[in-house]
């Protein structure tokens, strides 16, 4: 199920902390970059686009643990940080048929699961700036 | 000067020989890549080559070059990679998801149960309370014919010979079922004169049964088409028409670089996408990250050093254009 989230800038670096807990290694550091979108009040976001599948979804309802991968002695992940993006992040399902699907806002991650990313974003009343 | 050429609109129909190959354009000095998703040997989930990447929905982390002049192209970042798919080389035309299983999540079962691909125990009740469906996002339907069928067994198998099966939001009942070669079905075309993003197909019975059998699920927009399975939005097929293998990229953070030497300022750039089958002739190639990714689907890329011979030129173009289903 492909899943498209809009991260405000701010947010950027506890995202990517999140986005390291769920994925694979230290490169998805990089997964939310330059904040090329913006909502109607000229906030500005960052966005990523994947194919999630059922563990992500799992791992994202329970409270974020450290991956297999990050055995230290250093830890790549700050779970600080990946549990504040974690706690912040609301997920819409395109299933739902009982609520519309949420506006990116400022202060928050949306995720918007089971549409195309470019639908997605529309949904999100995101614009490529 | 770029010189920009669309050799699948100005060239006379061309034969790609069965042994033309891009990759034997590499001569031995030449220096450049070429990648084809078709060719899945060359495709791996993982930027090691550890994992190989076969199946339609795999994201691709890794893409071999297949020109042996030059390297992979990768990504390490896992939100940022492109999806394998494949579709017929007639175009995707059903707009469902999972068109032969109805437990999946894309069927919304409400006060029924699916309890296996085909088979539903509904009970008895109105379309609005129990029903399986399947909503569809089409952007706007307003002014849109949609062409919604679904193959059905013969009635007299059913456990309860009397129900009626709805399928759209138009009712059509059993008494339409038609037998074809394909098809035992029921369909409907719908014209809708309201406006809305959103269509569905919904599967209620006015009886409490349980209907195996239901299979081939498919909502067209306009007219009927021949049937096409879709195992997922990657994994599309029809059984008439070959199919293609492409790399998905979401126009949001997907990238796919492969890192080229400088080439040059006459190289030659060719490939075959959703939006076109090109070669780009006098082209400049820096040394550092080249994308591979042109517009959502990329069948086929190719660089190299040099410009192509009329011959060369013909041949790649009618390949291009069978690579991405220009051509039969």
């Amino acid at each position: 199920m492909r899943v498209t989230i809009a991260c405000p800038e701010g947010m950027i670096n506890d995202a990517n902390q999140l986005a390291m807990a769920l994925g694979q290694g230290v490169a998805d550091l990089q997964s939310f970059r330059a904040a090329l979108w913006q909502d109607d009040q000229a906030n500005r976001y960052a966005c990523a686009s994947f194919e999630a599948d059922e563990d992500w979804i799992t791992k994202l309802a329970t409270e974020i643990q450290r991956p297999g991968w990050d055995s230290g002695p250093s830890y790549a992940i700050n779970l600080t940080g990946a549990r504040r993006a974690q706690t912040s992040l609301g997920l819409w399902l395109a299933s739902d048929t009982e609520t519309q699907p949420p506006a990116a806002l400022p202060d928050r991650l949306t995720a918007i699961a089971g549409l195309s990313a470019e639908r997605a974003l529309e949904m999100m009343a995101l614009t490529a700036m | 000067m770029k010189i920009v050429t669309d050799f699948s609109v100005m060239s006379r129909p061309v034969r790609v020989g069965r042994s033309f190959n891009p990759a034997g354009l590499f001569g031995g000095a030449d220096r450049g890549v070429f990648f084809e998703p078709a060719q899945t040997a060359s495709l791996f989930q993982t930027t090691t080559a550890s994992l190989a990447a076969t199946l339609p929905g795999q994201s691709v982390a890794r893409i071999n070059d297949l020109s042996t002049k030059g390297g992979p192209a990768l990504q390490a970042i896992t939100a940022a990679r492109p999806v394998l798919g494949i579709l017929p080389a007639s175009g995707r035309k059903n707009l469902l998801l999972h068109s032969e299983d109805l437990t999946q999540s894309a069927w919304l079962k409400q006060g029924v149960s699916a309890t296996a691909p085909n088979t539903v125990a509904f009970v008895a009740g109105n379309n609005s309370a129990n029903r399986v469906i399947q909503v569809l996002d089409v952007g706007q339907r307003n002014g849109q014919t949609f062409y919604s069928r679904l193959r059905v067994p013969p009635a007299a198998q059913w456990s309860d010979p009397t129900a009626t099966l709805f399928v759209g939001s138009t009712i059509a009942t059993l008494a339409s079922v038609t037998a074809t070669a394909e098809w035992q079905e029921i369909a409907v075309q719908e014209t809708y004169t309201s406006s809305g993003a959103f269509i569905g197909m919904v599967l209620w019975a006015n009886k409490a049964t349980v209907i195996s059998g239901l299979e081939k699920m498919q909502v067209t927009k306009g007219a009927a088409a021949a049937y096409q399975r879709v195992g997922s939005v990657y994994d599309v097929t029809e059984a008439s028409s070959r199919s293609l293998a492409y790399l998905y990229r979401d126009g949001v953070d997907d990238a796919l670089p492969v890192t080229l030497p400088d080439l040059g300022s006459n190289a030659t750039i060719a490939f075959a996408s959703d939006q076109a089958a090109s070669i780009l002739t006098g082209q400049t190639v820096a040394a550092g990250a080249f994308d591979i990714l042109r517009h959502q689907r990329l069948f086929a890329m190719l660089v190299i050093d040099r410009a192509l011979n009329a011959s060369e030129a013909q041949q790649l173009a009618a390949y291009l254009d069978k690579v991405s289903g220009r051509t039969p």
